[in-house]
């Protein structure tokens, strides 16, 4: 294996990894980061030009850019605290008084979900 | 300078004349050599934590001043290493493997000496340790190197730099002569 060492400090390492892997698939078992910088390990017999091209993308590695894995997860975080502001106020069992039994059924189920996950979300 | 082994020469007999340099040699200069073994330690503080995508394994930081690369230079014999250490990974339940390379030669299987997962959730806390044997080192200098990898995604070895919950913890890694 053939580790280059560049120095940088602020880097995004699942998007620079996955720059790297499409330009180098199976040359590259992945990169590494520490106060040396960034280490990207390269085949062993890595070329001077592969080498180079290695270091450019590092040098021009851009860390507000995200992933599409990382803008999905992005956004489900923005629909999942959309979804606990518009929900705050716990479900209220007695509203359902006047329904079918069915229903007052299913309201205390999803009373008791909403408290379960409120003492997971705690304890985590 | 450090004391140096070598073993005991003399055979003593009945009614013969012990020295001052008899006992300074056979018996003042093994004890302290006993007392303080060879031995290299490094307890990290830095202001960043380490982070590996590779699934080959890697030094996790050979680079010096200080880092995860200790030499020693041993009589010859058995020696200790050890490390502990948390870490974290950006998956769920992928493996996150250890292992020591001695003089560029791995300790470990094709798995290292030990790996683990961060079972619970995505980017859970793991906390890993291990004290491994080395038989029978020739004497001379040796040098061990912490190495690493990750099955995919990305494995973070905190290094004192406090980053997320509980995440300012500091890694050891030593190693010792002890025959």
């Amino acid at each position: 294996m053939k580790t280059i060492t560049i120095q940088r400090s602020s880097v995004n390492i699942e998007a620079l990894d996955a720059a790297l892997q499409a330009v180098f698939g199976n040359r590259m078992s992945g990169i590494s980061t520490g106060k040396y910088g960034v280490q990207v390990h390269l085949a062993d017999d890595a070329t001077p030009q592969e080498i180079s091209q290695a270091k450019s993308i590092v040098t021009n590695h851009d860390p507000s850019v995200l992933t599409p894995e990382q803008q999905a997860e992005a956004q489900r975080q923005a629909v999942l605290e959309q979804a606990r502001t518009a929900n705050a106020t716990p479900l209220n069992v007695g509203d359902y008084s006047g329904q079918t039994a069915l229903i007052q059924a299913l309201a205390q189920k999803i009373s008791w979900l909403e408290q379960e996950i409120t003492d997971l979300r705690r304890s985590s | 300078m450090p004391a140096q082994w070598a073993t005991p020469v003399k055979d003593w007999s009945d009614n013969a004349l012990v020295t001052a340099a008899d006992l300074d040699t056979e018996i003042r200069d093994r004890m302290e050599f006993l007392k303080a073994p060879p031995t290299d330690y490094v307890r990290v503080d830095e202001g960043a934590d380490y982070t590996t995508t590779s699934t080959t394994f890697v030094d996790v930081d050979s680079l010096g001043d200080p880092d995860l690369s200790l030499t020693i230079v041993t009589a010859g014999g058995d020696v200790l290493v050890g490390f502990s250490g948390a870490f974290q990974h950006s998956s769920v339940a992928v493996r996150i493997a250890l292992d020591v390379a001695v003089d560029g030669v791995r300790l470990g299987g094709d798995d290292g000496l030990i790996s683990g997962a961060c079972a619970g959730s995505q980017n859970g806390y793991l906390p890993m340790a291990f004290v491994a044997m080395v038989r029978g080192l020739s004497a001379g200098s040796h040098t061990f190197k912490l190495q690493w990898k990750t099955a995919s995604a990305t494995a973070t070895l905190h290094a004192g730099a406090g980053t997320g919950t509980f995440g300012d913890t500091h890694p050891q890694f030593w190693v010792r002569e002890v025959s």
